[in-house]
């Protein structure tokens, strides 16, 4: 353990109880009169993780959803606590796991200001003096006195995160709140992060983006399952993260049809080099590799993309571009490229079918499913809200 | 300043006590928050404060002087209401508010640490304004319908201070139970009815039966709102049975105090 480590992580773990009924007064009065303990389902959300952070450092965690990035977060931030393993953080700690924690829509921007400031941990003192700056970094000047809930969500954003971009703690935590506001707002914001970066803060930061990971982190984690994958330079962190995650899992493919046998499917990102993360506004790869188990010819391919709810939302098919395959070798890979996948973050599924002269040959629903990430659809890299599935390229003008 | 995390099961009361402190003035702000919001967009605004004792006591008076027959020991029958509802209100209101308040402040308690026992007992700070005011208007009333006055006036504020250690003893106890049990929820509001009535507010337990007296005294707003009358009126106190609730009211605080420790460690799993 070296001596100027400001974070010291040892071996920590969390299970948590998926126990749906502790909520319930019947269930608490049954438990109590009935001799037997009931087993409850356990989740392993962090498994015996251990890291340090130096001084000065500004330390990456990157993982896919669900792979106990946010809950390392929450123990280190005290929301939760550990089940085992201990975390020890030399100095002040502020976390932002959001921007606007507690804001109040009933109450003017200036009275949040204080609201917030002091839920962040800082003193009465502290907001006073920074208060000028906090307004003018947020722009809204005009409106500090008017009740939030008349703002626009952007101004809401802004004040809020120029609240939070005003902490001076020594020790940071910070969660995925790097990317609010217009473009404008998202530079000063970038521009505030470096700034903290090199002010010799230290920092822990949980992002999808990779991008701004390398650009301001030195070291970092890689989370998967509970599980540190690979650790140390940033750089080579990231890199490991591309190479081994996959975003999507196949189904085993049973062998159900008698005319081909597709042995594998693959999406790939052509502009993050044929990497596995998708990223929204990625020019992505699909490839089919099958076996022809007889003559094939004239054949149809058609991928049924669905969300989460099993909406469909969209079809790629070679009918729609008169390209369905005359001649079909025995052996090969058929690929679908899409120049700008436009699906907001999120999980979806692809169905599979394969028609020979109209007669259908394969077919299997959600065949694999992938996971889209955060990405540069837009040059600002602005993503919209979750709900909005698609994204569409537009023009603004006025005149 | 050293952070240490782990999963330690017991309680360091000293260091909670100094966390407690530390965070002061996040209670302030949350309070002063709650009352802000209270009031805002209402026409009448904190001049609530006083309509709303004055119409129950009124209500009570009458149910249960006119119509009852309580003695009032010669007090004018409001005048010995409201001395009952300043305290009984005030209590009402911090545990109304203050059993939903971690419920409300969910979001919250997912996103930042701080304390989570400021949120009830910011609902006990946020309604002393509106105690305030009813003691005040409450005092008028006095002055015009009383002129017997005695020493023991002084210890008046002492029995506010038990009130409100009453409100936020057991909000501290409902807010974390109502986090183990939404059931809460729905025995809360039910509960506080049965209060208004099992409490002497409208009539004293100089009138009940001594072998059962001793009942109402379990109820630690009984010994409260006897005092205030005691020393407000000099109407008989019986100090033994006070004694008693205060005792229940001190057990009440202690073990609320260790409860919503052990509920506050997993709330942000459990919420």
């Amino acid at each position: 353990m070296s001596s100027n480590s400001v974070i010291e992580v040892q071996n920590l773990s969390k299970v948590y109880d998926i126990e749906g009924k502790s909520k319930d007064l019947r269930y608490a009065i049954s438990k109590f009169f009935s001799s037997k303990n009931k087993e409850t389902e356990k989740l392993l959300a962090l498994n015996n993780i251990s890291f340090n952070v130096n001084e000065g450092e500004v330390f990456g965690i990157i993982g896919p959803n669900g792979s106990g990035k946010s809950t390392l977060l929450k123990i280190l931030s005290k929301i939760t606590f550990p089940t085992s393993g201990k975390a020890i953080l030399n100095g002040r700690v502020s976390s932002l796991l959001e921007v606007g924690t507690g804001f109040h829509h009933e109450l003017s921007g200036r009275e949040n200001i204080f609201l917030n400031g002091s839920i962040l941990g800082m003193s009465k003192k502290e907001i006073k003096k920074k208060f000028d700056e906090i307004v003018d970094f947020s722009g809204i000047e005009k409106f500090i006195d008017t009740p939030v809930k008349h703002y626009s969500s952007g101004m809401y954003v802004r004040l809020a995160f120029s609240v939070a971009a005003h902490l001076e703690p020594e020790i940071l935590l910070v969660d995925e709140v790097l990317s609010v506001g217009d473009m404008n707002f998202r530079r000063k914001s970038m521009g505030k992060m470096n700034e903290v970066a090199n002010s010799g803060r230290t920092v822990i930061l949980v992002s999808h983006n990779l991008g701004i990971i390398k650009n301001l982190c030195q070291n970092g984690i890689y989370l998967d399952r509970g599980e540190i994958q690979s650790s140390g330079i940033i750089q080579k962190v990231v890199e490991d993260y591309q190479n081994s995650y996959k975003p999507y899992q196949n189904k085993t493919l049973p062998n159900i049809s008698k005319h081909i046998d597709v042995s594998k499917i693959d999406i790939l990102s052509i502009t993050n080099n044929g990497s596995k993360i998708l990223s929204t506004g990625d020019e992505i790869m699909i490839k089919i590799k099958f076996k022809s188990l007889v003559k094939l010819r004239n054949l149809l391919v058609k991928i049924i993309v669905r969300d989460n709810n099993k909406q469909v939302l969209f079809s790629c098919n070679n009918k729609f571009y008169d390209a369905i395959f005359e001649s079909v070798p025995d052996e090969g890979i058929i690929t679908c490229q899409i120049p700008k996948l436009a699906l907001n973050t999120g999980e979806y599924s692809i169905d599979l079918f394969l028609e020979q002269d109209r007669i259908e040959i394969f077919k299997v629903f959600e065949i694999m499913r992938f996971e889209v990430f955060a990405g540069g659809f837009y040059e600002t890299a602005i993503m919209p809200y979750h709900d909005r599935i698609f994204l569409v390229d537009h023009v603004w003008k006025i005149e | 300043m050293k952070t240490i995390i782990q999963n330690n099961r017991g309680l360091n009361f000293k260091e909670k006590i100094q966390e407690l402190y530390d965070y002061r003035e996040l209670l302030w702000t949350l309070a002063y928050r709650d009352f802000k919001v209270k009031y805002a967009q209402t026409f009448l605004g904190i001049i609530w404060g006083v309509i709303e004792p004055l119409l129950t006591a009124i209500l009570l008076s009458f149910v249960f002087n006119r119509i009852a027959k309580a003695n009032t020991f010669g007090i004018n029958p409001v005048l010995f209401s409201l001395t009952g509802i300043i305290a009984w209100n005030y209590f009402s209101n911090v545990v109304n508010q203050g059993t939903n308040s971690l419920i409300l402040a969910q979001n919250m308690i997912k996103k930042i640490y701080f304390p989570r026992i400021l949120l009830p007992a910011s609902k006990a700070l946020a309604a002393l304004p509106d105690l305030l005011i009813s003691i005040l208007f409450t005092s008028v009333y006095y002055l015009v319908y009383w002129n017997d006055f005695s020493a023991d006036i002084l210890f008046f504020p002492l029995f506010i201070v038990l009130a409100i250690i009453a409100g936020i003893s057991i909000s501290i106890w409902f807010s974390a139970l109502n986090i183990r049990y939404r059931d809460f929820r729905h025995i809360v509001p039910f509960a506080i009815r049965i209060g208004l009535f099992v409490t002497p507010i409208a009539y004293t337990t100089n009138e009940v039966s001594p072998d059962l007296r001793w009942i109402f005294f379990l109820n630690p707003l009984t010994g409260v709102i006897e005092g205030i009358r005691w020393c407000l009126f000099g109407l008989e106190m019986h100090w033994k049975l006070f004694g008693l609730s205060m005792i229940i009211l001190a057990l009440l605080f202690i073990t609320g105090f260790y409860f919503f420790n052990k509920v506050e460690k997993n709330i942000a799993d459990v919420i």
